[in-house]
């Protein structure tokens, strides 16, 4: 009776699996529309960045008109003290939040036009995103958390984006505790495992809100020093923090208070200060 | 290698085995249940159908006046007539294994080894039948009564005379439908063993074939009434006329309408386990909104996250096929081996039908991924911001309904009470699925006992035209007064009635045959007879030649009125009689009718005889009844007189309720497998409610609340849904009662029934509920309490 089961239910299995297939297959060129790069625009433009948060008391304004330029290779700290509005940004930046008002540029991608899927494949190839509370599938292996998105965006070949995972966990020295669960691991562990995730498409942006703000200082010292690595390597990294002792670690602060933008700083340059 | 996207999928299969489990065994119930249904059905289809076919069955069977072979003859020479065969019927009592004095039929046949019409399946012994010696009919009746092959059965004859005859095999009738389980037991002799038995061996009964047209109930019509035109003019009375088409077994309508209430049923089972895939799924991506949102954040997009989950629903539904198709495919054959035995025929061996397969294929792969979408697509629409930044206790505050307001103005219950209350009704969409899986299962469940009851219902009103406590036939006509005051000595007898019970033809006004009619005839005064009058009046004193007559008259005669005149032929007499009245009989096809014993004494010419009494005794208690039965058996057989049965009004009662109460059981098991998937619903969404609420409990915990307590909500909560929902299942369950009634009485007695209800459903159902609300919370009450402090706090 088993075969004559199989011989049913397998070839109906056969049959749904390459449906399944084509439903979940990428449409590479379809989701995100983006104009050619202009060689002179910055790498990262925000125009007028507008946040408004419905409440039962009228509208809270989060962001209230920030526009700022990012140029590529950049480390950006995002400063502020809680409820500055750095968080919204950051979630305008990724597109995880949708802008009320003004405009996101990208590398020629019109950020703010795209919609949910869009923004989910352009984030997947452009952007790698963290966060304090690292994310990580806790049902998966640190090598699937890393491959993930490779799966999801499919950059690399099967094989490729294992290799790749591989090399990835072996520059954030984890490489031995691939097949591991998250909840085998550390929290420091766990934020390089999530750093890993986001390198796993190439990006040329990471952008990190509060990476280190779960950690002790020690290791969100190696944290920090990962992120300059990658900058060092070509990469733009965003950064927000309410912590202040870090601000020489970056190239380029923007300072919020209050849902604006109230003092950018590139190092080495002179103070930038806004009304 | 399988993708991470894959991985995730078995891993969430995985991580929750309950969870799991328990959606995998809600499909595989709806999916059994369908599969087991379509299997017996395509087994009755093909063997009871095929067995049927294979025993050439008769298209006709005619009981008329004894005749010689050259009626045989006559009528197989007839252009219209394939095969004619001869037999013979005749009544002796039998001792059964437990030494009581039985009735059996024993038919004689020209030669059994040749039979031509309506041959019969050796089922033990051997298939050549002997002078003195009998095969007996394999049936319930048969097990009942005991005899098996070797055994030597003491009959004892008409005149008084013993007779030892050996059992030399068992075969089983094809044909026979409902009698195998109703009626006397059978045996096969021959016609030399009817002479030595003391037995006229003429034939009295005429089985026939058609030449043409064998499945045209038209045709099959005509021929008869060409034979019986032709057996009237030769001066014979046709007393009984069956007709059958040759490809259709006589149960088959009934089989099927009973199949269909079954798969009406299974197919309900997978549409409530349709819901409880709809919970879970819309439960594990709230669960899971985060972790949605953070394959989005790294480049998912919806039709992806649909297709993963559309995935792990298709898991689900290939595990459920791979525990429901064996399991149907057993429970198919079982299911149509017991029909069987009980209809009477032989299956051609176990196997796999592919259609059912298919059809469960379908039903599990196609069901579930529909049930599942609506909750897919919404989770897959889930913002990352919304997911990573939901808060991790939800705050129903916000969205209140008036049920939420009503409970929130309730006042002097305890908190823990009230927490679970409140909590009942956190999830209303989840509440209300849950909610009419239970109330359907329970309505079914509860349902069933009353087409029991109102099928008994039934039962008793036909009953009550043969009201009597012991029932008794004696071999031919005695003297009413003689065996009237014999009985009536008895102590615990009160009176004894003679009634006559005969057969007569309804003439058309050109004399041709419209059909045969059985005629009661109790005393003018007797009070064993409580009908239904549809019209017109009952038989009263002073009447004569007046009669009463079933509904069934007014399919064939619509103008029937109180009034009209039928004219019947008894005894080669014809005579017209008044109906004076319309009773409600079982809605059964046949025409019955009522009339006043000395107007078919006096047509019979039997006046002051009788070979049919009723006896009513003091008491009605069953066992009295019983105890009489035996008694009466013993004094009429020590007097002399040849009693050819003697049964309590209460046996008869039960024979045929106990053929109901299996109709009943097989649809009970429906009623269990639908409350099963309702139970499994409960335990699935007491599951998830807890799931979601850890971050709740280990808050609760934090501020002092033990186990016990954390127990308590979750199991109260159990009992308040399963409440809710025996409340409503007591509603629902009337027009279900209702259906399910008219369409199995409408299988069964060709006639609807009247809704009937029970207690038994109702207090069985609320036990079972009460246990399955506190056993399906047991297992996440248990999980809740078990928490640590620091495990729920970091629940993600």
């Amino acid at each position: 009776m088993l075969r004559e089961i199989t011989s049913i239910f397998l070839p109906a299995l056969s049959a749904v699996a390459p449906v399944l297939q084509k439903l979940g297959a990428t449409d590479f060129e379809s989701h995100v529309v983006t104009e050619p790069p202009d060689p002179n625009a910055p790498f990262l433009r925000l125009s007028n960045l507008v946040k408004i948060y419905p409440s039962a008391q009228g509208g809270v304004t989060a962001l209230k008109g920030v526009s700022a330029e990012v140029g590529r290779g950049e480390f950006v700290g995002i400063l502020g003290r809680s409820g500055a509005g750095k968080s919204t940004l950051i979630n305008m930046l990724t597109g995880v939040d949708k802008l009320n008002e003004g405009e996101i540029w990208m590398e020629g991608t019109p950020v703010h036009t795209l919609n949910e899927d869009q923004v989910a494949f352009w984030r997947g190839n452009k952007v790698g995103v963290i966060y304090q509370s690292f994310e990580l599938m806790p049902s998966l292996s640190l090598l699937d958390n890393v491959m993930l998105p490779m799966d999801f965006c499919d950059l690399y070949r099967r094989g490729e984006s294992r290799e790749r995972a591989m090399e990835l966990l072996r520059q954030v020295e984890l490489q031995d505790h691939a097949f591991k669960l998250p909840s085998a691991i550390s929290g420091g562990q766990q934020q390089r495992v999530a750093i890993a995730r986001a390198l796993a498409n190439n990006p040329p942006l990471i952008i990190a809100d509060e990476p280190t703000g779960s950690l002790d200082s020690a290791t969100a010292e190696i944290i920090v020093e990962l992120f300059e690595k990658l900058v060092d390597e070509g990469k733009t990294v965003i950064l927000a923090t309410h912590d202040h002792s870090m601000d020489d670690r970056f190239s380029h602060t923007l300072t919020m208070d209050d849902g604006m933008l109230v003092d950018e700083k590139h190092a080495g340059s002179s103070e930038e200060q806004y009304a | 290698m399988l993708r991470p996207r894959w991985r995730k999928v078995l891993a969430d299969l995985w991580e929750n085995k309950s969870r799991t489990a328990l959606v995998v065994a809600s499909i595989a119930i709806g999916v059994f249940a369908v599969g087991m249904i379509a299997g017996t059905y395509l087994y009755l289809l093909e063997d009871m159908q095929s067995t049927y076919v294979g025993s050439n069955p008769s298209n006709i069977r005619l009981i008329t006046d004894p005749f010689r072979s050259d009626l045989i003859d006559t009528l197989g020479r007839l252009d219209s007539v394939q095969a004619v065969e001869g037999r013979r019927t005749v009544k002796v009592r039998a001792l059964d294994s437990k030494g009581k004095w039985t009735s059996l039929e024993l038919i004689a046949v020209e030669d059994f080894s040749q039979m031509q019409i309506n041959h019969l399946l050796l089922k033990t012994g051997v298939s050549t039948l002997a002078d003195q010696q009998v095969i007996m009919e394999s049936n319930k009746k048969l097990d009942r009564f005991g005899a098996a092959v070797g055994d030597v059965l003491t009959l004892e004859l008409a005149d008084g005379t013993r007779r030892s005859l050996p059992v030399v095999g068992t075969a089983q009738d094809q044909t026979g439908g409902v009698s195998n389980m109703v009626g006397n037991v059978k045996g096969y002799v021959t016609f030399k063993t009817l002479e030595w038995l003391h037995a006229p061996s003429s034939y009295n009964t005429l089985y026939i074939t058609v030449r043409e047209n064998a499945t045209d109930p038209a045709h099959i019509q005509a021929v008869s009434k060409e034979i019986q035109d032709k057996l009237v003019k030769g001066g014979r009375t046709v007393y009984r006329e069956e007709r059958y088409r040759s490809d259709e077994h006589p149960m088959s309508s009934l089989i099927q309408a009973l199949l269909g209430v079954m798969f009406f049923l299974g197919v309900l089972v997978v549409f409530l386990s349709g819901s409880l895939i709809s919970n879970t799924i819309s439960a594990l991506l709230k669960l899971q909104q985060r972790q949605i949102g953070v394959m989005k954040l790294v480049g998912a997009r919806s039709n992806q996250i649909i297709v993963m989950y559309i995935a792990l629903i298709l898991i689900f539904g290939g595990a459920a096929l791979l525990v429901s198709i064996p399991l149907s495919a057993q429970a198919a054959y079982a299911l149509a081996a017991f029909a069987g035995t009980m209809i009477g025929f032989t299956l051609q061996g176990f196997r796999v039908f592919p259609l059912v397969t298919t059809l469960q294929i379908i039903i599990a792969l196609l069901v579930p991924p529909l049930a599942g979408l609506l909750p897919i697509f919404k989770g897959a629409r889930t913002t990352v911001h919304q997911a990573i930044h939901s808060t991790a206790i939800s705050d129903s505050s916000k969205h209140t309904s008036p049920i939420d307001r009503l409970l929130a103005g309730i006042r002097g219950l305890s908190r823990p009470l009230l927490i679970s209350l409140r909590n009942t009704f956190r999830q209303k969409g989840r509440l209300a699925l849950t909610l009419l899986t239970l109330t359907l299962g329970g309505a079914i469940f509860i349902a069933v006992f009353n087409v029991q009851e109102a099928l008994n219902v039934k039962i008793q009103q036909s009953l009550k035209y043969f009201l009597a406590d012991v029932n008794l036939d004696l071999d031919r006509n005695y003297r009413v007064e003689q065996i009237a005051s014999l009985v009536e000595s008895i102590p615990g007898v009160d009176r004894v009635e003679g009634w006559q019970i005969g057969s007569a033809e309804v003439l058309n006004d050109d004399k041709s045959v419209a059909g045969n009619i059985t005629l009661f005839a109790p005393p003018i005064e007797s009070d064993l007879v409580e009908p239904e009058l549809l019209g017109g009046r009952w038989l009263q004193p002073g009447d004569s030649n007046a009669i009463t007559v079933n509904e069934s008259y007014w399919k064939d005669y619509p103008d029937l009125t109180p009034g009209s005149t039928i004219r019947l032929k008894i005894n080669d007499r014809e005579q017209d009689w008044q109906v004076v009245g319309i009773f409600q009989y079982t809605g059964a096809e046949e025409y019955y009718a009522f009339t006043d014993y000395n107007s078919l004494a006096g047509a019979n010419k039997t006046v002051g005889r009788a070979s049919t009494y009723r006896v009513v005794t003091t008491s009605h208690d069953p066992a009295l009844q019983r105890e009489i039965a035996v008694e009466i058996d013993n004094l009429l057989q020590a007097r002399g007189i040849k009693v050819s049965k003697v049964e309590a009004g209460s046996t008869t009662v039960q024979t045929v309720t106990d053929y109901i109460g299996i109709l009943t059981a097989v649809l009970l098991v429906m009623a269990v497998l639908t409350a099963l998937v309702g139970s499994i619903g409960l335990a699935g969404t007491l599951g998830m409610n807890v799931m979601e609420r850890t971050r709740e409990i280990g808050v609760m915990r934090a501020i002092g609340a033990f186990n016990q307590i954390i127990m308590r909500l979750v199991i109260v909560e159990g009992l308040v849904i399963g409440m809710l929902s025996y409340a409503m299942s007591m509603l629902l369950c009337l027009p279900i009662s209702s259906l399910l009634s008219n369409v199995v009485s409408l299988a069964i007695f060709n006639a609807p029934a009247q809704l009937a209800l029970t207690y038994k459903g109702f207090v069985i159902w609320l036990l079972l509920v009460v246990a399955l609300s506190v056993v399906a919370s047991m297992v996440p009450a248990r999980n809740a309490s078990r928490m640590t402090i620091r495990e729920v706090l970091a629940y993600e």
